[in-house]
């Protein structure tokens, strides 16, 4: 019989595991949805479910991602995804007194936005994942269970559309 | 390079210089460029880590190792008993010999002693342990040549016999144990009284009567194993019944008669047989068909 208390299992180890995974289990589940509550709730049922059979549990990261994705796959996508990001205004732009310039920015930003949460949520998650968790591709292909080309498309693909979204709409 | 990740594989720095020159050259491309810097400015998604590791933290750990072992535990000790039973069954069911009706049977026990069965006859032993205990369960009647050894009992419903190699005949039938000895000693129990037979003797019991002696010299072996029918002082019903068993017939008896019959018949000619029962006995003999009917 094994140690209870050895491995994930151990508050110690199972903690740092934690810390290292939650911000990216999160944050996918956030950009999926677009939903905050929804993706803490998931996130912490998906960790919640390992702490309960850690004793069984061989691979505790690719088990906490098929736990996540087969929770998001029961929800109903009901609610329009509604991304919101906090950033960083740039010195040069709020030291450059040039109101036009002001202004473009901010409609690029809304458009930025909006282009996002225009995307599939195939698209979205894996861009995302990338962009602001700093996941490689192959690290996100193995969160979604998907080859690395895959996400190298979904990639491409998003781009593509957020640039034709943002051209289209000047 | 494939085209459909091309910009993946610019966000990645993965591009090749002649790719990197066309893209930049493409009308899409100052677009592109700022989405990628605007990404530079977004932040991660805050949110409360803490409360959740808290919460995850509060629930119990099943204890999961532990239940399914036992359940194994469990398994292991009832397949060890299956095939503790399927062993024993093998090894402690008494091996069963018989002969029908019209038919003799010889077997080997153990230990090579021999067995004779007479018709319409049953022996039980048990393979397992023979050599120290070597017992046979009899019903009707059968011819034992023992090998040398230990106790050999020959057990049946009336009486039992008790020998250290030999070689006797015991019968067992209906109220009739009747056991001769044919060489060796032999020793009889029959309703808690001891007999000692030597060759040529033999001892006939029958419930709420008298024990008789038998003497039978001269005889090698019994009647019944040459082909012939011995009777000593058998009722008629006993005698017909006789019949029966060697020669696998059914005979309806309409007579009756409290003479007793000794003596010998054919084992091999039914009709010579009936002939002797019925001038003994005064009978006639009609044959209809498979049938065979005895009547005054």
């Amino acid at each position: 019989m094994e140690n209870p208390d050895k491995g994930i299992c151990s508050e110690n180890v199972f903690t740092r595991f934690f810390n290292q995974q939650i911000s990216a289990l999160r944050n996918f589940l956030y950009f999926k949805f677009g939903n905050e509550d929804l993706a803490d709730d998931l996130a912490q049922d998906a960790f919640i479910k390992l702490w309960q059979n850690c004793a069984d549990v061989r691979h505790p990261k690719s088990f906490i991602y098929t736990v996540a994705r087969n929770a998001a796959l029961n929800q109903i996508a009901s609610q329009k995804v509604a991304l919101k990001f906090e950033r960083t205004h740039s010195k040069d732009t709020i030291t450059i007194e040039n109101p036009e310039f002001l202004i473009e920015e901010e409609q690029f930003r809304q458009k930025f936005d909006r282009a996002i949460n225009s995307l599939t949520d195939a698209q979205r998650e894996a861009l995302l994942l990338n962009r602001i968790e700093g996941k490689k591709y192959k690290e996100i292909a193995e969160m979604l269970d998907i080859s690395v080309k895959a996400v190298e498309k979904r990639i491409h693909g998003a781009l593509v559309t957020m640039r034709e979204q943002i051209d289209n709409f000047r | 390079m494939d085209q459909d990740t091309l910009l993946a594989r610019w966000l990645a720095g993965e591009l090749s210089e002649n790719e990197l020159k066309e893209l930049e050259q493409s009308p899409e491309f100052p677009t592109l460029s700022r989405i990628k810097d605007n990404f530079e400015t977004l932040h991660k998604p805050r949110f409360d880590s803490g409360s959740i590791l808290t919460e995850v933290l509060s629930h119990e750990k099943k204890p999961t190792k532990i239940v399914p072992l036992y359940a194994r535990r469990w398994l292991q000790i009832a397949a060890a008993v299956v095939v503790f039973i399927g062993l024993a069954v093998t090894f402690l069911m008494p091996t069963h010999e018989s002969a029908d009706n019209g038919k003799t049977l010889t077997f080997h026990l153990p230990d090579n002693s021999e067995v004779v069965l007479n018709s319409a006859s049953k022996a039980d032993f048990s393979s397992w342990n023979w050599n120290s205990k070597r017992e046979v369960n009899l019903e009707g009647e059968a011819y034992f040549k023992v090998a040398k050894g230990k106790k050999f009992t020959v057990d049946t419903d009336l009486g039992q016999v008790m020998v250290i190699g030999t070689q006797f005949n015991v019968k067992s039938r209906g109220n009739r144990f009747q056991v001769v000895c044919f060489e060796g000693k032999v020793l009889v129990r029959f309703d808690a009284e001891e007999w000692l037979l030597t060759p040529g003797h033999g001892m006939n019991f029958e419930k709420g009567k008298q024990p008789q002696k038998m003497h039978i010299p001269d005889l090698s072996q019994p009647e019944w194993m040459s082909g012939e029918i011995a009777l000593y002082l058998e009722t008629l019903p006993e005698v017909v019944a006789e019949i029966e068993r060697k020669y696998d017939v059914e005979i309806d008896l309409k007579g009756e008669s409290e003479q007793l019959f000794t003596g010998f018949l054919p084992a091999d000619n039914l009709d010579a047989a009936l002939k002797a029962v019925c001038l003994t006995y005064h009978l006639q003999v009609e044959k209809s068909g498979n049938s065979i009917i005895l009547k005054p």
